[in-house]
């Protein structure tokens, strides 16, 4: 709980201040930040507040919500299209292409699963194994 | 005297000649480098290794370590192969979707750190501005589904900052970039840091350290192969999960 909180304001602090100089970020503000992180693995990275059970990853039912909150956390790292069900290796293809192009694609999926969390419907985001899912 | 002089500058020419033209003409054809990448919210954090093996010819072969010991291939024509030692299987996709031209080592030692690669994507240049002695270069897309407008900072010529601009006006995403090295005659960051802002009071931090960045080394991975016996996976066995 402790390590949450100071992440929370680290993260707080580090959002304000990469604001306040524009161009630059503090570094060592970046490396508190992770040292104090929980390590896991990033197959098992999800925000346990966020996340009712580890079993759900499992049930073959994907919620909408969670799967939103998984791409707003962890969008880069392709875990909310596991979670979804997808290729096993497509976190490798969000990463060589820097966080799935620069950022870009886990941007527009958390633009089409908050559409999928409006309507409570991602069904066609459900096991689809291609790289740009909405396409 | 003048004969002798004249044919021994020859001599220092044809030798320095012999020994550089060579050396430049293979100069900085390859770029290795070890990457650590760790991406923290809510208080955990979780960490990629990786080693990039960047060709001037466009092929990537990325070898990722931790958390799994996967070998990525591809080149320019978006050919990828992922090959899985545990299960001696190899994904072949040729779409161009999954290209890996955008890696970071690629786009600088390709010359395309001007925009940082955005050119490939149907990103053009609206316009350059001055902000303290900083170059700040905005570029646009039309393309529906993408972000419209992307701003990057440079500071002597050398990208600092990028920023992905929202259809509202909102800084969604920042990288920064530091700690240039050269690699040859090129330079690379060797530490990139994005924060996702998800909410007003939420984001997500992703760092990248770049290290023991070779030039021109002569590791085997650059050519690496599939192994010929490898079980070749298609979408179409693929159960989705």
């Amino acid at each position: 709980m402790k390590r949450l909180l100071f992440s929370l304001i680290a993260i707080l602090a580090i959002a304000f201040a990469a604001n306040a100089a524009n161009y630059t970020v503090d570094d060592d503000a970046i490396d508190a930040l992770i040292e104090a992180s929980a390590e896991i693995s990033p197959l098992e990275f999800m925000p346990a507040a966020a996340v009712p059970a580890a079993a759900s990853l499992t049930s073959g039912n994907p919620s909408p919500v969670t799967s939103f909150i998984l791409c707003t956390f962890l969008g880069g790292l392709g875990i909310h299209r596991h979670y979804m069900g997808t290729r096993p290796w497509m976190w490798a293809i969000y990463f060589i292409t820097c966080g799935g192009i620069f950022g870009i694609v886990p941007f527009v999926d958390w633009i089409m699963l908050l559409i999928g969390l409006v309507d409570n419907n991602i069904s066609p985001y459900i096991g689809n194994t291609r790289f740009f899912m909405w396409a | 005297m003048g004969i002798a002089l004249n044919r021994s500058n020859l001599l220092i020419f044809i030798t320095a000649a012999a020994l550089l033209v060579p050396a430049g003409a293979s100069a900085q054809r390859r770029i290795s480098a070890d990457v650590e990448v760790k991406q923290a919210a809510g208080g955990k954090v979780a960490t990629i290794t990786k080693r990039v093996y960047c060709s001037l010819d466009g092929r990537i072969v990325v070898h990722f370590l931790k958390p799994e010991d996967y070998i990525v291939t591809s080149n320019v024509k978006g050919e990828t192969r992922i090959f899985i030692p545990r299960t001696n299987e190899v994904v072949v996709d040729n779409t161009s979707a999954m290209t890996s031209q955008d890696e970071l080592i690629s786009v600088f030692m390709s010359g395309r750190a001007e925009d940082l690669g955005l050119g490939m994507y149907g990103y053009r240049l609206q316009s350059t501005t001055r902000e303290d002695g900083l170059v700040k270069k905005t570029y646009v897309t039309d393309k529906e589904g993408d972000v419209p407008k992307v701003e990057i900072v440079y500071e002597n010529f050398l990208p600092i900052y990028c920023g992905y601009v929202s259809a509202s006006g909102k800084t969604i995403s920042k990288t920064y970039y530091s700690k240039y090295v050269p690699a040859g005659r090129t330079m690379i960051p060797t530490r990139t840091t994005s924060i996702t802002y998800t909410s007003q009071k939420d984001s997500s931090v992703m760092r990248t350290i770049y290290s023991d960045i070779r030039v021109d080394d002569n590791d085997t991975y650059y050519d690496f192969q599939v192994p010929a016996g490898a079980k070749v996976v298609t979408s179409t066995n693929l159960n989705g999960k």
